[in-house]
């Protein structure tokens, strides 16, 4: 039987009696009970420091301590705002600014760095280490508080400037919804055991590893090395009897390149699933060889959908190979053009979506949310066609994105950091096609003065103000770049 | 040997401006990722003409250019 719920704190609170295990991390265990416990007792330290219902940073990489304090949040009715601990001091300190956040929970082995930051704002710091206790390392500074609405889950950062982030407000509806859709889409269960190798803040991963198995009570064992291997996909695999993975298309390419796949026992694993960029249907097709009793499973989706859209279920995985598939359950999608009419099949339009997993906007900033919702229908900004049977394929992105090995990168922000640079007359980043990573983010520069231009110093400056996965591969010096009629950035291939 | 497996990383290396030490920490310090290590690894067999067991492609071997020297001896490399 199905069961409702209209917080997600309730996914974890409904195993509070549950011994079986929860989160395996690096051969440590941690089960519902357990981690339930920890839970229930920092949130009565959050509570009598009156940290309910604010906007509250998570600081952490994928660990047990992740999951611990994104559910302290919930308990707490707070907002889990994750960040990335990958992103410059200059991206962080920004990101909690501007999610108006007075307090962190951080990982124990980030406390230095959350430290740091802190020395320019007034931010309390609450530590979680390793045996899943929380202490007050600092108080928060200011007495400003802004309440916030309670509804919302969690904030995922999906795009923008700087100056303008698109902060992705999901409320537990949202969540609620789109986990239940999930589940129903695959036939998922409680003894489903999945392998997190993504990042935990990734819609992706978020919702359709962390929460859907969160939600059923399955195990979840989280990847335990500092990049992915093929080999030791293979071994957690082998040894957890891991049944689901998720993966962003340079996994899969590493898994089918890797020359021992066949030395593991890895029939257990009956769904793979991958979204998030270009993949080769050559390299799909010898993957789904080489892996017979896996199914794999295209999926689309985005943020803003909290985050899945469609699933190509194994069934038609050869047969509709290139296609994303159709709508999974609870979710109403339509192509459809300017007019917002539905194109018909075979012609291109922009993905629409309706359902209860869509968000309500982006947080402060109303203009772009205005750009993505139209009565209840959301906007995707993703070009697609339907075939006869009503497979969708997509086909390009009216918004302007690179995706490089799984993540989003936003040319824009590139583009301003670049332009700041002293010498910079004009700047441009676009993608390139790579075979592993699916696109590569490169760069067309127009310099004042090439005498005086020192790349190595405009590098310098980039890894200040970005994460290293933004930071162009390629760099072109252009004598000038190519405008539209309307005096607008070109934004096509390079070269 | 110490210095060729330094060109090879070198020109694997994201971040040119680096400096490649024999104790710099490939994926830490270095910012290799997936794509870098399996790059590093296929440079490696086809300069040494080897084939790494499946037993020693663990990511502790090719942590630091120490360790790849230590792994490049099991195969008679040194």
């Amino acid at each position: 039987m199905k069961r409702e719920f209209e917080r997600i704190d309730g996914f974890l609170r409904q195993w509070s009696e549950h011994s079986g295990p929860y989160l395996i991390h690096a051969n440590r265990v941690i089960t519902y009970q357990q981690a339930f416990r920890c839970v229930e007792k920092a949130e009565a330290l959050l509570r009598s420091l009156d940290i309910t219902r604010q906007n509250v940073g998570l600081f952490a990489d994928n660990s047990i301590e992740y999951v611990l304090g994104y559910f302290v949040n919930m308990f707490s009715r707070n907002t889990n705002i994750p960040i990335n601990v990958k992103l410059t001091d200059y991206e962080i300190k920004a990101e909690l600014k501007y999610c108006d956040c007075n307090w962190v929970l951080c990982k124990e082995e980030f406390i230095a760095r959350i430290k740091t930051i802190r020395s320019e704002m007034p931010l309390g710091i609450i530590s979680i280490n390793p045996a899943g206790e929380f202490t007050v390392i600092h108080h928060s500074e200011t007495s400003a508080r802004r309440e916030n609405n309670d509804d919302i889950a969690v904030m995922l950062h999906t795009s923008g400037t700087m100056g303008n982030p698109k902060k992705v407000m999901l409320t537990h509806g949202n969540l609620a919804a789109n986990t239940q859709s999930n589940i129903d889409s695959l036939e998922l269960h409680g003894k489903d055991v999945v392998l997190v190798a993504l990042p935990l803040f990734f819609g992706y991963c978020h919702t359709a590893q962390f929460l859907t198995h969160t939600r059923l009570g399955g195990s979840i064992v989280i990847f335990d090395e500092p990049i992915f291997t093929a080999k030791r996909f293979c071994s957690l695999v082998q040894d957890y009897h891991v049944t689901c993975f998720t993966a962003v298309p340079t996994m899969l390419a590493l898994i089918e390149k890797y020359k021992y796949l066949s030395n593991y026992k890895l029939e257990h694993l009956r769904y793979i699933c991958f979204g998030g960029g270009n993949v080769s249907l050559t390299m799909l097709g010898s993957l789904i060889n080489k892996l017979p009793n896996a199914g794999i499973v295209q999926t689309y989706g985005q943020t803003e959908c909290s985050p899945r859209v469609t699933a190509l279920l194994p069934g038609d995985s050869i047969r509709k190979l290139g296609s994303v598939g159709k709508a999974i359950p609870g979710v109403e999608i339509q192509v459809v053009n300017d007019a917002d009419e539905p194109v018909g099949a075979g012609k291109i339009g922009e993905i629409r979506v309706r359902g209860k997993n869509t968000t309500i906007g982006y947080y402060k900033n109303p203009g772009e949310t205005a750009k993505i919702k139209k009565g209840e229908w959301h906007y995707t900004g993703d070009l697609a066609k339907e075939d006869d049977e009503g497979y969708v394929y997509l086909v390009g992105r009216k918004k302007n994105v690179i995706i490089s090995g799984g993540m989003n990168i936003y040319p824009e922000e590139i583009e301003s950091v670049i332009a700041s640079f002293e010498g910079i007359d004009d700047v441009l980043v676009k993608p390139e096609t790579d075979d592993l990573l699916g696109e590569i983010v490169a760069a067309e520069i127009v310099l004042k003065s090439p005498a005086e231009f020192s790349q190595l110093e405009l590098e310098t400056f980039m890894k200040t103000r970005l994460a290293p996965y933004k930071i162009p591969k390629r760099y072109y010096i252009r004598k000038a770049l190519p405008k539209t009629s309307t005096g607008k950035k070109q934004r096509c291939n390079v070269n | 040997m110490e210095q060729t497996i330094i060109e090879i990383v070198k020109n694997i290396l994201p971040d040119k401006s680096k400096a490649v030490l024999p104790t710099s920490d490939l994926v830490e310090s270095l910012g290799f990722d997936s794509v870098n290590i399996l790059e590093l690894i296929t440079a490696l067999e086809e300069k040494f003409d080897i084939l790494f067991e499946d037993e020693d492609l663990d990511l502790a071997n090719f942590g630091t250019i120490n360790a790849i020297q230590v792994i490049l001896g099991k195969y008679g490399k040194s």
